[in-house]
């Protein structure tokens, strides 16, 4: 039986080569984890759960103060 | 004779009842340590939410936010809304804490770093772990006392007898689990007294009209003001990464996803509840004149003792210890993971079995509750231990956020940051006295100079070392076959 060739990666000058994640690569990259290699490899299709997530995340952020404020208003 | 009523006492006894035998049950499938520590692993979405919740939403915190409300306004929410900024980065950091498949935080220092570093970290959650306990139980007595009338001493001990029982005989599976139940009597607590209060001040409108306009403000012009809520908002989020039992809260989902939406989205449902602890604390200042109460910390169970009826009183009360099981049952059972796997096993007894282990894990969280109820009993100030915890978090985090980020950070740059903003710390807030927001900013920023300035000038880490410890981060799990295939280890031993 033919033995299964790994693909590998460079993440960084002074690391070597680790395995390359299928996974990563369609859609769950982690941007804290490459954040200093984004500028070169940032691409959506990469990040795309932490991307929707973080976004999404934000929005709650926003709605939860919006209702800290609007209830301090009521009856003002 | 303790200001409760049959109904309150049915309704407190009914409730610890069903809990404990719950727990009881739940803890005949705890079988080994992973299953103790890390629920092996296989927490759905709805039960990492919950234990995100519980886990990360203390009775003290309730105290905390309705009493600086009660005195400065509705800034005082920012005491734990310090963390909603942090939260969105929930979603990032969860699938690493996933990834790494360490059981503690010590494990990424150990790992990522040096032997010290992770002895070092594992001494210092433990110390966490206990103060943590300390805080929670001293809060929840307090304000029981206030509204029971019962000697503190006896309902610290009480509680602790409690969570003991359940966390030592079930593990994580046993608190968790059971945190579903938990969730529901925290928001209960958060927004039981709100309807009462507003119809005995005559609505919203009563509130305006009885408090200052000020008193609505999110920012306060003194104790909260602009700056020190900056501050706060830039501790929690560096030191969040580091907080010792954030390994098993984020880490223990079945899948990536369930980290993510379990850490991320029970936190949020947290930062609603501090709503109710703030308008909790306005509602208070609208009744009471200011001044009345001994300490603002009173104001959460003068409240439910004035507003409530009975039996409600009961189940505020039952509210409160729920928290208190659940959060100290976990930080309990993360303090032993610590001991047990980090120290005991590794540097004491290396080749036992994994029921000597759990036996083991089981006799540290007792040990380790000890402490805390000692904490407990001799702590003068929740308020005090509660900044303290922040801000030493926060300089833990310094390098553990260069670990992941920058391969080039080692275990001098990290000793150089801990140390360096430690002492930049004991300077400025010791021998200075400062208190402004100051004490946290310049030990920041002297840590994280410390870690990039000393990891430059010194040698990295192995390559070895790095290697492994990116690869994980790198492979999803589920993927491991990848890394077996090229000779890379998965797991610690």
């Amino acid at each position: 039986m033919m033995k299964k060739e790994t693909e590998m990666q460079k993440v960084s000058e002074i690391v070597p080569p680790i395995p390359r994640s299928r996974m990563e690569e369609d859609g769950h990259g982690l941007l804290l984890v490459d954040l200093l290699r984004l500028p070169r490899r940032f691409s959506f299709r990469r990040y795309r759960i932490d991307v929707l997530g973080f976004i999404a995340a934000w929005v709650w952020v926003l709605l939860i103060l919006a209702l800290g404020y609007w209830i301090t208003r009521i009856g003002a | 004779m303790t200001g409760l009523t049959k109904l309150d006492l049915a309704v407190i006894i009914a409730y610890l009842v069903g809990i404990t035998a719950f727990g009881l049950y739940v803890a005949r499938r705890v079988k080994d340590t992973e299953g103790f520590f890390m629920g092996n692993r296989r927490f759905g979405k709805a039960l990492m939410v919950a234990q995100a919740l519980t886990t990360g939403t203390r009775a003290d915190y309730a105290i905390g936010v309705a009493g600086a409300s009660y005195d400065i306004g509705m800034a005082g929410i920012w005491y734990q809304w310090m963390y909603i900024f942090s939260t969105p980065f929930f979603w990032l950091l969860s699938p690493i804490f996933r990834r790494m498949r360490y059981t503690t935080t010590a494990d990424f220092f150990e790992e990522r770093f040096s032997r010290s570093l992770g002895i070092a970290y594992s001494f210092f959650a433990i110390y966490i772990f206990m103060l943590t306990q300390g805080m929670i139980i001293k809060g929840a007595a307090t304000t029981i006392t206030a509204i029971s009338g019962l000697p503190e001493f006896w309902i610290i001990w009480g509680v602790t007898a409690l969570f003991v029982l359940f966390g030592v005989a079930g593990g994580l599976v046993a608190t968790a689990t059971t945190d579903f139940i938990q969730g529901i009597f925290i928001i209960i607590l958060s927004f039981l007294i709100i309807p009462f209060g507003l119809e005995a001040i005559g609505g919203f409108s009563g509130l305006h009209a009885k408090l200052a306009p000020e008193m609505f403000s999110l920012i306060a012009s003194k104790e909260l003001t602009l700056f020190s809520v900056t501050m706060l908002v830039v501790s929690g989020l560096v030191g969040i990464i580091a907080q010792p039992h954030h390994m098993a809260v984020a880490g223990s989902g079945k899948t990536e996803m369930n980290c993510r939406i379990g850490w991320c989205y029970g936190n949020f449902i947290k930062r609603l509840c501090t709503i109710g602890w703030a308008l909790t604390g306005l509602i208070t200042a609208a009744l009471l004149a200011k001044g009345s109460l001994e300490k603002r910390e009173l104001a959460f169970g003068v409240m439910i003792k004035m507003l409530l009826p009975p039996g409600l009183v009961g189940l505020m009360i039952a509210a409160i210890l729920a928290t208190v099981i659940a959060s100290c049952a976990a930080y309990m059972i993360a303090g032993s993971a610590l001991f047990t796997r980090n120290l005991y096993k590794r540097y004491l007894k290396p080749a036992a079995a994994d029921a000597h282990y759990l036996l083991v894990g089981r006799a540290a969280s007792a040990a380790i509750t000890i402490g805390g109820l000692l904490m407990a009993l001799y702590m003068k100030s929740v308020v005090d231990a509660t900044v303290h915890f922040v801000t030493a978090v926060a300089f833990v985090g310094v390098p553990m956020w260069a670990g992941v980020v920058w391969p080039r950070a080692n275990a001098k740059g990290a000793w150089a940051s801990i140390l360096g903003s430690t002492t930049t710390y004991a300077v400025i807030y010791g021998w200075y006295g400062m208190r402004d927001g100051s004490q946290l900013l310049y030990p920041l920023l002297v840590g994280f100079a410390a870690v990039i300035v000393v990891s430059w000038l010194t040698r990295p880490e192995s390559a070895e070392r790095l290697q492994r410890f990116f690869a994980l981060l790198h492979t999803p799990v589920g993927e491991e076959e990848q890394m077996e295939r090229v000779g890379l280890k998965v797991t610690l031993d």
